[in-house]
């Protein structure tokens, strides 16, 4: 074994000439296999090349053990019935884009206070921190590192209704559990503003102990997951700053789901979903920040993004700028 | 001959992706026929548990069926080459890892794999495919994570060297090398554990094996 061979960055060479040994089984390897995906043989003797012949019996008998796998009845029938789950989940015709809803223009950070007023008036507590540090994500910077102090504006309990911020109201359908727009063709700013929405909604009734509606909670994970997937699909398309808040929306709905209770057993598979999509939302926005870590964004970037409230504390750390 | 009818393959998958933008059910349908068994070996070798491997490779078309419009067609150097399945099996890969941090976060949601009996093929034939199927995903895990990574996507999902190294963000090179090691590894220990059965059965004795094995050795 060289240590040549194991060189991440080991271009790609054209011919054999100049390489070690190994470096030339790899690369005939290769060709080899490659010609047998062409469907041309590899017209070798056992005793002309007996290591390259035994190197493709052995891709061989781990190909077939592979095909096996999916030559099943089981796998057929998975094969039908999902197909039909992705055929119905392509719109059809191409539908005129719904407007997105008209949303008031506060900044997110705004919205990030009223969520978390509600969770703090329902706690009795004064202030409701909310504390989250980049420092998790891997970045000893202490310019970098964040931490939100949310002070409620308002200790005034929200009524424990089930009703939908009007804002959003024309978006849900109370029939449907489906937002009756397609998500991805928003903004991911407006679909974030829309998940802190929902969270604020889910918050304050968990907080007064009343059940979550289901539609309620549906939307809560769907746009959970369009921004969830943005981030992990199109990664250069979305702000650090904005993957930062997601993480947060993620982080907060996580506690928030588990306290929420739902009305009947049968929909604890929603609240679950929601949950799921909580999860994976927080999982993704840490490896964004793992892979990309010169994105995570400084105290300014935040800031611009949520308002010009936030102001760098004495021992570096940065906080929400309101009073107690 | 072959090498047309990928390009030609690629060249009706290109059209798929389009007509999947623009929010054709059919291509939708077509696509997923192309790309569900390479999708669910993937996933299968990556979690050993059938059901979890069915939920992950749906959720994974799901997922990438919800980008597509924002998938751009970028030209992998031949025709041949998808960038559409280095695309899907990029999400695939993080998907999966995703799975198994929540998994290791909640503790596993289901048994570990157990083969279902299958109507298809006569109980001889079955369990003979049990155990190879078994042995190789055992064998395969045992591998280096980047080597493993490899032989799931060029042997699992069916990429094709460039498209493997699109997927996996590496030299085409460096692929070439990891496959090597890998599959060399591999055939060390089918050898191996072909000898040891044979050796439990008492149809060989040790010479014997020795003599098999040769001088293959599982590398470091």
């Amino acid at each position: 074994m060289t240590d040549q061979l194991q060189h991440p960055d080991m271009p790609d060479r054209d011919n054999l000439l100049g390489l070690d040994p190994d470096a030339a089984e790899a690369l005939r390897l290769s060709a080899a296999l490659t010609r047998q995906e062409f469907g041309v043989s590899v017209d070798l003797d056992q005793r002309e090349d007996p290591e390259l012949i035994s190197l493709l019996q052995a891709v061989s008998a781990v190909s077939a053990a592979f095909d096996h796998s999916t030559e099943t009845e089981a796998f057929e029938r998975f094969h039908h019935r999902t197909r039909t789950n992705v055929i119905a989940s392509i719109a059809g015709t191409p539908e005129p884009v719904a407007t997105a809803p008209s949303m008031p223009k506060t900044s997110l950070f705004q919205r990030w206070n009223v969520v978390f007023t509600a969770t703090g008036a329902a706690a009795a507590a004064s202030i409701a921190t909310f504390a989250v540090t980049v420092v998790l994500l891997g970045n000893s910077d202490p310019a970098a590192t964040l931490v939100s102090n949310v002070q409620p504006t308002d200790t005034t309990p929200q009524p424990a209704v089930a009703v939908i911020d009007p804002v959003i109201d024309p978006v849900i359908d109370p029939v449907r559990t489906e937002p009756a727009f397609n998500l991805t063709s928003l903004s991911v700013d407006t679909q974030l503003d829309i998940w802190i929405d929902t969270l604020r909604t889910v918050a304050t009734l968990t907080a007064d102990g009343a059940p979550v509606d289901v539609p309620l909670l549906h939307m809560l994970a769907d746009v959970t997951e369009s921004v969830t997937h943005q981030i992990e699909t199109a990664p250069e398309s979305v702000s650090g700053a904005v993957v930062f808040l997601s993480y947060q929306a993620a982080f907060s709905s996580g506690q928030t789901l588990n306290e929420a209770t739902v009305v009947a057993e049968s929909d604890q598979s929603v609240l679950a979903t929601a949950q799921l999509a909580a999860d994976e939302a927080f999982v993704v926005a840490t490896r964004y920040f793992e892979q990309n870590p010169e994105r995570i964004p400084s105290v300014d970037d935040v800031s611009a993004q949520r308002g010009p409230d936030v102001t760098r504390s004495e021992n570096g750390t940065t906080t929400d700028g309101l009073a107690p | 001959m072959a090498e047309n009818s990928s390009s030609q393959a690629v060249a009706d998958e290109r059209e798929y992706v389009q007509r999947c933008a623009d929010g054709d059910q059919e291509a939708a349908g077509l696509l997923y026929d192309v790309y569900v068994a390479r999708l669910y070996r993937y996933c299968l070798a990556r979690v050993s548990n059938e059901a979890d491997a069915e939920d992950l490779a749906e959720e994974i078309f799901l997922k990438a069926l919800g980008a597509i419009d924002r998938f751009e067609w970028r030209d992998l150097g031949a025709s041949d080459r998808s960038p559409f399945g280095a695309w899907l099996f990029r999400i695939a890969h993080n998907h999966v890892a995703s799975h198994h941090r929540r998994v290791a976060v909640r503790g596993p949601m289901s048994e570990i794999h157990e083969w279902i009996p299958d109507g298809k093929r006569g109980p001889a034939d079955l369990a003979e495919t049990q155990i190879t199927i078994e042995e190789v995903f055992r064998l395969v895990d045992q591998l280096p994570e980047a080597q493993r990574e490899v032989i799931r996507l060029r042997f699992g999902a069916g990429l094709n060297i460039a498209e493997t190294a699109e997927a996996l963000d590496k030299r085409q090179g460096n692929v070439k090398v990891l496959q090597h090691k890998a599959v060399k590894r591999l055939r060390s220990m089918l050898i191996q554990e072909a000898a040891t059965a044979a050796m439990s059965k008492s149809e060989i004795g040790p010479a014997t094996v020795r003599s098999l094995i040769g001088n293959e050795t599982v590398d470091d």
